[in-house]
C-alpha cells in the first residue's frame, strides 16, 4: 500500500470530471449527474478504504510507532533550502483522513441527488474531488509548505464551490468574501513559516514539534498560526465569512463548511501543540476567543431566520468549542468533537438540504413546518443529529461536548469564566437547534398551498447517507475513551445535560404553535454588526486612505520626482547635443583637451607633482 | 635635444590633423605623428644602450604602411561615392 | 664643434621647416614633396643616433614606397587645385587648438627634461654592437630571435591590410549597385 493512493484516487476523480466538464462546455451536452457523481463517488470511497487499511494497520501497531511516512520526490531545493514533498501519517492525521473520505464519500452519494438538475454536475464533482485532493494534502503534508499547499488548495475549491453558481452575483460575492478573509488569516501562515525556517531552520512539522525555541519566538510562531486557524476556522474576528459561505450548494456547506475544511484549524493547532503548549499566554488567548466566538455565534445562531444560516452559526459555535478545548491543552478533546461535529453537522446540513431540496430552495424555516409526516427519515436522522448536538447521553456529542467543558473547567489551563461561558453557550445551541427542529419538523405547517403538494422524500442517494450520519452519530462517541475521572466530572455532566434540556425545553414549548413569522432584532440577526463595522472601516478607509496617498504623496512626491527626472534627461541631453557638432576636427580638438588634462593628471600623480610642487 | 624634435614634429602632426579638412593632408599628417614617435624610440633606445626600441620602430613602420593603405583606399571610396575629399562634407552618420 | 651635433641641428632645422611646411601648404602635391623632405631629414637623424638600418628602412618605406602611394592617389583623384580649407576655420578654433597644442607641448617638454636623467641599463653598447658586427647584424639577430613570433603576427596584419584594400577598391557603389573596377 501507498500512502499516495489515498491522494491519487480524487486526483484522478479530479481529472476525469474536470475533462468531462470541459467537452460538454464545449459541446454544449449537458454531462449526466449520475455519471460524473458515481465516478467521484468512488473516487472518494476508494480514497476510504485506503484510509481503512491505514487504520487496520495502525490498530496492530504500538501507540507509540504509528507513524508512517513516504518522501514522493524533492519539491523545492535552493542551496540548504530544501523541502521535500513529503507524505506523514500518524494517528491525528489518519483521524482526520478517515472523516474527510468516509464524510466526503457519503456526501458525494448524496450529492449525486442533490445535483441530479444541475446545470453541469460535472463542474461541481470536480471541484469537490479537487477539495478532497487538497484537504488531504494539508492533513498529510509533512512540511509547512506542503500543508500551505492543501491550506491555500482548500481556499480555492472552497471559494469555487460557495460561487458555484456563479450567474448570481451575491453568491458570487459571498465566495470572494470567504477568499478575501482566508488570505487575511493566511499571512499569518505564511510569515509564522518565515519565522520557523529564520529559528527552526527546516519546515518539517516534526521538527518544529521537537523544537526548543525561545519563549518569545515560541509565542509569536504559536499566535500567527493561530491567527491563520481564526481565518479558516471562522473565529472571532475573521468569522463573518462562514454565514454567507451558505450561497453554495447544501452539500458543499456540509463537507466544506462543517465537516472538514474549518476544522483545518483545529488540525493545524493540535500540529504545533507542543510549541503552543510552551506559551501560556497564547493558549489563553486561544480559549478567549474561541468562547466567546462559541457565545457569540450562539447568541446571533437565535435570530436568523435561514435554515442554513442557523445552522452555520451553530457552526462557527462548534468550532469555538473546539478552539476553547485546544486553548484549555485539551487537544484531544478538540480533535474527538472535530470527528463527533463532522457526523453531526454533516447530518444536520444535509438533512436541512433535502428539506430545501423538498421545498424547491425553500430556506426560510417560517415557511415550513409539520414536515414531520412527509419526510419521516429526514425528521427521524434529523432528530438524532439534534440530540446530539445537544449533548443527550448517550449520543456522540455528549461525550466531546462535555468533556470539552470539564476541561474548561479543570484543566490547568482552564478557569471559571471560561467555564460559564462554555455552558451558556451550550444553553444557547440547545435553544436554537431545537427551534430549528421545531420549527421545520413539528410546528403547523405554514406553507404555501402549492409547494406543500408537491413535498416529497427525497431520493436513496440522499437518504442512504443521512442513515449512516445518524448511525454514526449515535455511536461515534463510543470511539473515544475519555480520561475523565475527576471526581466532580459527574456533576458537571448532570449540570451540561440539565442545561441542554432547559434550552430545548424552552425553545420546544415557544415554538411549538407558532404559527407567524418571528420578529428577530435586526441587530443580532445581522450578525452584531461584525459586517457593518468591517464594511464600515475596511471598505470605506481603505480607500480613503488610498485617496489621500494618490492625492498626496502620489501627486507631490511621486509625479515631481517623475517630471523631475525627465527634465534632467532632456537637460543633459541637450547639453550634449552641443558637443556632437559632427566635424572630425571638432571631435579631435576635444579629444587633444581630454589628453592634455589626462596626461597632466597621470604625470602629477606619477612623478609626486612635477608640475605644481616642484621637484 | 632629440626629444624636443620629436615633440615639435608630433605636435605640429596633430596641428595638422585638427586644422586641415583635406583628409589626404590629414593622412599626412598622421605619418608626421608616427615618424615623430619613431624618433622617440630610437632616442630612448639610444639611451638606454637596448636594441628594443628599434625593433618597435620596425614594427611602427609595418603598421605605417599597412594605414597609409587601407587609409588611402577608403579616401579613394569615399571620393569615389562623394566626389569630396573634404571631411567637412562627410557628415552621413550625422544627418 | 663636433660634426655630429652640426648634422643634427642641419636635420632638426630641416625636419621642423618641413613639418610645418607639409601642414601649411595649400596643395597636396606640394604637402607631400615638403614631407618627403621631412623624412630625409628624419632620416639623416636615424643615422646620427647610430640605428644604420632604420635610416635605410626610413628612405625605403617612407620615401619610396608610402610617398609614392600618396603622390599615385592625389594624381588619382585630381587634388592638384589649392585648397582653402585653412581659411574656412573660425579664429576662435584656430586659437584654442594652437593653445591646447602649446599646452601639450609644454607637457611633453617638461617630460622630456626627466628623461635627461636616465641611466642606460642595456647590454648593447656602442663597443659591443662595433665588435658583435654592425647594427644590422645585432637587430637581425634580436628581431629573429627574441621577436620571431611578433615578427610573424606583424605579416598577418599585412595580409590583412592587403585584403582590406583590395576589398575596398573593389567595394560596390551604394548609389548605382555597380562594382568598380
Amino acid at each position: 500500500m501507498n500512502l499516495f493512493l489515498i491522494l491519487l484516487f480524487p486526483l484522478i476523480g479530479f481529472t476525469i470530471n474536470g475533462f468531462i466538464h470541459l467537452k460538454s462546455a464545449k459541446s454544449g451536452a449537458k454531462a449526466s449527474a449520475k455519471q460524473t457523481g458515481v465516478i467521484a463517488t468512488l473516487a472518494m470511497f476508494a480514497s476510504f478504504f485506503v484510509s481503512a487499511f491505514y487504520y487496520l494497520q495502525f490498530s496492530g501497531m504500538a501507540e507509540s510507532s504509528r507513524l508512517i511516512e513516504q518522501s514522493l520526490f524533492t519539491w523545492m531545493n535552493l542551496g540548504s533550502f530544501n523541502v521535500d514533498f513529503a507524505l506523514r501519517l500518524d494517528s491525528l492525521s489518519l483521524l482526520f483522513t478517515l472523516v474527510i473520505t468516509g464524510v466526503g464519500s457519503l456526501i458525494h452519494l448524496y450529492s449525486i441527488g442533490y445535483m441530479s438538475e444541475d446545470e453541469s454536475p460535472a463542474r461541481y464533482f470536480a471541484y469537490l474531488n479537487l477539495f478532497c485532493f487538497m484537504m488531504l494534502n494539508l492533513v498529510l503534508g509533512a512540511t509547512m509548505p506542503h500543508v500551505f499547499l492543501g491550506w491555500e488548495g482548500v481556499g480555492l475549491a472552497s471559494y469555487l464551490l460557495i460561487g458555484y453558481w456563479h450567474q448570481d452575483v451575491e453568491k458570487v460575492g459571498a465566495g470572494q468574501k470567504a477568499f478575501v478573509m482566508n488570505r487575511i488569516g493566511d499571512l499569518g501562515f505564511l510569515i509564522a513559516m518565515f519565522i520557523t525556517y529564520k529559528y527552526v531552520g527546516s519546515l518539517d512539522l516534526m521538527v518544529l514539534q521537537k523544537a526548543t525555541l525561545n519563549p518569545a519566538i515560541a509565542a509569536t510562531i504559536g499566535f500567527l498560526i493561530f491567527f491563520a486557524c481564526t481565518g479558516k476556522s471562522a473565529q472571532i474576528p475573521l468569522f463573518t465569512w462562514l454565514p454567507d459561505a451558505m450561497a453554495g450548494p447544501t452539500p458543499v456547506s456540509a463537507l466544506i463548511h462543517a465537516a472538514t475544511m474549518v476544522t483545518s484549524g483545529i488540525y493545524l493547532l493540535n500540529r504545533i501543540s507542543p510549541l503552543l503548549l510552551q506559551s501560556p499566554e497564547v493558549m489563553s488567548v486561544i480559549a478567549m476567543v474561541g468562547v466567546t466566538t462559541a457565545f457569540v455565534s450562539a447568541i446571533i445562531g437565535c435570530a436568523q431566520k435561514d435554515i442554513k444560516k442557523i445552522l452555520a452559526y451553530s457552526t462557527v459555535s462548534q468550532l469555538g468549542f473546539m478552539f476553547l478545548a485546544c486553548g484549555v491543552g485539551a487537544f484531544d478533546a478538540g480533535v474527538f468533537h472535530v470527528m463527533t461535529h463532522a457526523f453531526f453537522k454533516a447530518l444536520m446540513f444535509l438533512g436541512a438540504g433535502s428539506v430545501i431540496h423538498a421545498l424547491h430552495h425553500e430556506q426560510n424555516v417560517f415557511k415550513m413546518g409539520g414536515l414531520r409526516k412527509k419526510l419521516p427519515i429526514t425528521t427521524f436522522t434529523f432528530v438524532m443529529g439534534w440530540a446530539a448536538i445537544l449533548g443527550l447521553p448517550p449520543f456522540s456529542g455528549f461525550f466531546s461536548k462535555d468533556e470539552i467543558i470539564i476541561q474548561s473547567l479543570h484543566s490547568p489551563h482552564g478557569n471559571q469564566i471560561l467555564f460559564i461561558m462554555a455552558l451558556a453557550s451550550a444553553l444557547l445551541t440547545a435553544f436554537y437547534m431545537t427551534r430549528l427542529l421545531v420549527l421545520v419538523f413539528f410546528s403547523p405547517s405554514r406553507m404555501e398551498k402549492e409547494t406543500e403538494e408537491h413535498v416529497h422524500e427525497s431520493p436513496l442517494t440522499m437518504t442512504i447517507p443521512l442513515i449512516v450520519l445518524a448511525i454514526l452519530s449515535l455511536v461515534g462517541g463510543f470511539m473515544h475513551h475519555s480520561e475523565g475521572g475527576h471526581q466532580d466530572s459527574i456533576n458537571i455532566i448532570i449540570a451540561s445535560v440539565v442545561v441542554a434540556l432547559v434550552g430545548a425545553a424552552f425553545g420546544f414549548f415557544r415554538y411549538r404553535k407558532f404559527d407567524k413569522e418571528e420578529i428577530t432584532n435586526a441587530f443580532v440577526e445581522q450578525g452584531l454588526g461584525f459586517d457593518v463595522f468591517y464594511n464600515k472601516f475596511f471598505g470605506n478607509g481603505v480607500p480613503a486612505l488610498a485617496k489621500g496617498v494618490s492625492k498626496w504623496v502620489e501627486e507631490l512626491f511621486v509625479q515631481n520626482t517623475i517630471r523631475f527626472c525627465s527634465w534632467m534627461v532632456q537637460f543633459s541631453g541637450n547639453v550634449l547635443k552641443s558637443f556632437q557638432v559632427g566635424s572630425m576636427q571638432a571631435y579631435l580638438l576635444m579629444m587633444v583637451v581630454l589628453g592634455l588634462v589626462l596626461l597632466i593628471w597621470v604625470l602629477q600623480s606619477m612623478m609626486q607633482g612635477v608640475f605644481f610642487y616642484g621637484k | 635635444m632629440m626629444l624636443v624634435v620629436s615633440c615639435t614634429v608630433f605636435l605640429i602632426g596633430l596641428m595638422g590633423v585638427i586644422f586641415r579638412k583635406n583628409l589626404l593632408i590629414v593622412l599626412m599628417s598622421v605619418e608626421l605623428m608616427l615618424n615623430a614617435v619613431n624618433l622617440s624610440f630610437v632616442t630612448f633606445s639610444k639611451m638606454h644602450n637596448s636594441l628594443d626600441g628599434q625593433i618597435a620602430v620596425l614594427f611602427v613602420m609595418t603598421v605605417a604602411a599597412a594605414e597609409s593603405a587601407v587609409g588611402l583606399g577608403l579616401v579613394i571610396a569615399l571620393f569615389r561615392t562623394l566626389k569630396t575629399a573634404d571631411s567637412d562634407q562627410i557628415q552621413m552618420l550625422r544627418d | 664643434m663636433d660634426w655630429s651635433f652640426l648634422a643634427f641641428i642641419i636635420f632638426a632645422t630641416i625636419a621642423v621647416l618641413g613639418s610645418l611646411m607639409v601642414i601649411f601648404q595649400k596643395t597636396p602635391v606640394s604637402s607631400a614633396f615638403s614631407l618627403v623632405l621631412v623624412f630625409f631629414a628624419f632620416a639623416g637623424l636615424y643615422a646620427i643616433l647610430g640605428a644604420h638600418f632604420i635610416a635605410a628602412l626610413q628612405i625605403l618605406v617612407y620615401t619610396g614606397a608610402i610617398m609614392v602611394l600618396f603622390v599615385f592617389v592625389i594624381m588619382l583623384l585630381g587634388q592638384d587645385e589649392k585648397t582653402t580649407d585653412l581659411k574656412e576655420s573660425s579664429f576662435l578654433f584656430k586659437g584654442v587648438t594652437t593653445l591646447g597644442v602649446l599646452g601639450l607641448l609644454s607637457v611633453l617638454l617638461n617630460a622630456t627634461l626627466d628623461a635627461q636623467q636616465i641611466t642606460a641599463k642595456g647590454e648593447y653598447t656602442e663597443e659591443k654592437i662595433r665588435e658583435m658586427g654592425g647594427n644590422l647584424q645585432v637587430i637581425s639577430e634580436v628581431l629573429f630571435k627574441d621577436y620571431a613570433f611578433h615578427f610573424e603576427l606583424v605579416s598577418f596584419l599585412i595580409l590583412g591590410a592587403i585584403v582590406a584594400t583590395v576589398a575596398l577598391a573593389k567595394r560596390k557603389n551604394t548609389y548605382t549597385g555597380d562594382y568598380h573596377e
